[in-house]
């Protein structure tokens, strides 16, 4: 005899009993406040829980039953694009696309999906847990609704807190930076302005190239300011990577004149190295890897060894200093753009994520090791002998 | 001729402060911890100016090297970094001179402090200005005066009344010619200062307030009229766009130690609390509040005979650059 069953939207020829265990369940499903539904393999509902009557706006459970899920729950003629059985075939056996049905319990399948409701966009996370026969065919899933739109908000406020406290940061890292330069500048012009009658000429020119070079110093923390808000399209050029070395290793030596005053340098070259790339932004990458070890020695004796060796299709270049290494916590950091290890409010925090930035651009690789009191990091970039890029 | 080390790794700064010293003293200059105990070696210092960060060892570490083996050194610091992060330094190290070093920075401040320092005449608000600074000296009655352009008067005051008629008018003038209004704050601090706390008994007893030492505690008289011996001075002005409070008082029984212990209960926080130990009681807050709000405070003290406050407010927002300036005879 056919049944109606007084709440569930599931005809039933049951026993009162089971009638009894179905009631119990049903309270249970209820309880839970996200939408749950029970779809067989035909995309039709079979069994609802109250929540999913508030997300569909329906008042009773038989108007949902023997219904698509994709109409019914979403609005959709079709099944949902992202439906992970949009390729389900009845007839099917083989489930492996979909789970891995011999690991226990079965991994539920989760789509994170935008869907318009309340007059605005929210974020759903879909979960779908797969009921299997004795035959191990799926015969019906039950699909899980969870509207993770204030969690999503919260995430990407934090992540805005974060970004916001790391801006922090290199601005007031910046912000020092540039102040010692600026300083130098200014005292520098009033004791001029004081000297000026009676300083020989050739201290005059000696006191104007310090300007000169405290305006190099702060013209490289903009530069790295704005290569970093702004990074542009490599040009390439036909260049002499060597050269570049010896340039870029020239004009630490002249920034940072008393740093280096305790390094030896052994740049070693086993072949010529004329190819494409950006000069420019490549002496970048080695001003920078350079001034870091230059500052990890802290005046400390030590020495910097580049060696440029050919590979098969690309140069390969690494840098090796005995300043001390980097400590394994923050090795996989130093690549992230206002990381710094350096002591509070001292150096922008932008200097090896341009160098992973330029590398990147070059389609080339950066990476590092670091063991005892060594750090070498190893780039290797395309050796390109024809201009082909635009 | 006295001999003046300074300290410090960015090139420009270090030569063009050793520039301006080298015209009255015999200037020498290091660029770390190392360079500067070789010259400590071979050549008798008499005040050494070292920044504090510096690659290598610190000019902190300077400090205690200098204390141990040279006594008679004076030392001083400068630095790019917020000097109230070094009160406790210098609270337990006995520095009181702490200069910043920011773009704004006159190098006039840097050559009073070594002239002051190495001569011990440490008085006087002109020091730090050009000579043609007028200063009214002739203190004609409790009126309120107006100064000289480019000029400071100088008024005395003798009892609560006086100096809260011509804090008000003082304030209101300066506030009008453009002073932030928070210049009322300090008029009120230093005038209470010189007038309440400063004066003392000769055994060291307040004359003016009721100290409770069991409650720590200090109350101030009501409708204090001073008497002719304790009577002190307020001078205002302006100098170009620096406007200018001085007090000074007869009794010099400010302590520079003091100083730094009201400064430090208010900047150093308790870190079980996260509240600074002045935030419950009031002493030091007034003196905390005027160092945060001028540009510079400095203050100089001839024990037992006279102290002058000398603050400096301009309006060019360096409020994160401050000096320590305490000078003691």
């Amino acid at each position: 005899m056919l049944q109606q069953n007084s709440s569930p939207g599931v005809q039933l020829t049951f026993s009162s009993l089971a009638d009894e265990k179905i009631k119990e369940l049903q309270a249970i499903i209820d309880g839970i406040t996200e939408p749950l539904i029970l779809i067989d393999q035909n995309f039709d509902i079979k069994r609802v829980n109250q929540a999913t009557l508030n997300f569909t706006g329906e008042t009773a459970y038989k108007d949902l039953t023997k219904q698509k899920c994709y109409t019914k729950l979403y609005g959709r003629e079709n099944i949902c694009p992202y439906c992970p059985f949009l390729n389900y075939k009845v007839e099917q056996s083989d489930y492996s696309d979909f789970f891995d049905l011999n690991s226990f319990p079965v991994p539920e399948l989760k789509r994170e999906v935008l869907f318009k409701f309340d007059g605005k966009n929210q974020n759903l996370n879909l979960s779908f847990f797969p009921l299997i026969s004795k035959d191990g065919k799926i015969y019906s899933f039950v699909e899980k609704v969870s509207n993770i739109t204030k969690i999503k908000e919260k995430e990407e406020e934090n992540l805005r807190m974060r970004n916001l406290a790391s801006l922090g940061i290199m601005i007031s890292g910046v912000a020092h930076e540039l102040n010692n330069p600026l300083t130098g500048i200014s005292l520098t012009v009033q004791n001029l302005v004081n000297n000026l009658s009676h300083f020989a000429p050739e201290l005059i020119l000696n006191r104007l190239d310090l300007i000169q070079k405290d305006l190099a110093r702060a013209a490289l923390i903009v530069s790295d300011i704005i290569s970093f808000a702004k990074p542009e399209r490599s040009k390439y050029t036909l260049a002499d990577l060597v050269e570049v070395i010896y340039k870029a290793k020239e004009t630490v030596q002249r920034l940072y004149p008393d740093l280096s005053k305790n390094v030896t340098w052994d740049i070693n070259a086993d072949d010529e190295f004329i190819f494409y790339f950006n000069p420019f932004k490549i002496e970048r990458l080695f001003l920078n890897l350079f001034r870091n070890s230059l500052q990890a020695f802290d005046y400390a004796k030590g020495y910097i060894r580049v060696d440029v060796k050919k590979k098969k299709n690309s140069t390969v270049v690494t840098i090796e200093d005995n300043a001390g290494g980097i400590p394994d916590v923050v090795l996989d950091k130093i690549f992230d753009p206002f990381f710094s290890n350096r002591k509070e409010g001292t150096g922008t925090g932008l200097g090896l994520s341009i160098c992973h930035s330029i590398v990147k651009d070059h389609n080339g690789k950066i990476n590092v090791k670091s063991t005892d009191d060594r750090t070498k990091f190893s780039i290797s970039i395309p050796t390109i002998k024809s201009q082909t890029r635009k | 001729m006295k001999k003046i080390l300074i300290v410090e790794d960015i090139h420009s700064i270090r030569t063009a402060i050793k520039d301006v010293l080298a015209i009255e003293y015999s200037a020498f200059d290091a660029k770390n911890y190392s360079e500067a105990v070789e010259i400590l070696k071979s050549e008798k210092i008499d005040l050494l100016i070292t920044d504090i960060k510096m690659p290598g060892k610190s000019g902190l570490d300077l400090i205690r090297h200098v204390r141990e083996n040279y006594p008679d050194t004076l030392y001083t610091l400068i630095t790019a970094y917020n000097i109230n992060d070094y009160i406790k330094f210098a609270k337990d190290y006995g520095v009181w001179n702490i200069i910043p070093k920011y773009s704004f920075l006159d190098l006039r401040f840097i050559s009073v402090m070594v002239y002051k320092l190495l001569t011990g005449d440490i008085f006087g608000v002109e020091k730090y200005f050009d000579k043609d600074l007028i200063i009214n000296d002739k203190n004609s009655g409790g009126k309120f005066e107006t100064p000289p352009p480019k000029g400071i008067v100088f008024k005395t005051i003798k009892s609560d009344k006086e100096r809260e008629f011509l804090s008000n008018r003082i304030g209101k003038f300066l506030i009008e010619k453009g002073a932030p209004k928070i210049i009322n704050q300090v008029i009120e601090e230093l005038t209470s200062n010189a007038m309440i706390r400063a004066p003392r008994d000769e055994k060291g007893k307040s004359k003016y307030q009721l100290e409770l030492p069991a409650r720590d505690l200090l109350i101030s008289d009501e409708k204090i009229e001073l008497s002719e011996s304790d009577y002190f001075e307020i001078g205002y002005g302006i100098y170009n766009k620096t406007f200018i409070i001085v007090t000074r008082d007869k009794f010099g029984s400010l302590k520079k130690e003091e100083i730094l212990n009201r400064l430090d209960r208010h900047i150093n926080i308790d870190e079980t609390t996260g509240l600074s130990p002045g935030i419950t009681d009031s002493h030091g807050r007034g003196l905390y509040i005027c160092r945060e709000v001028s540009d510079s405070i400095i203050f100089n003290i001839e024990k037992g005979v006279r102290t002058e406050v000398i603050t400096f407010l301009d309006n060019n927002d360096n409020k994160s650059y401050k000096s320590l300036s305490i000078y003691e005879r």
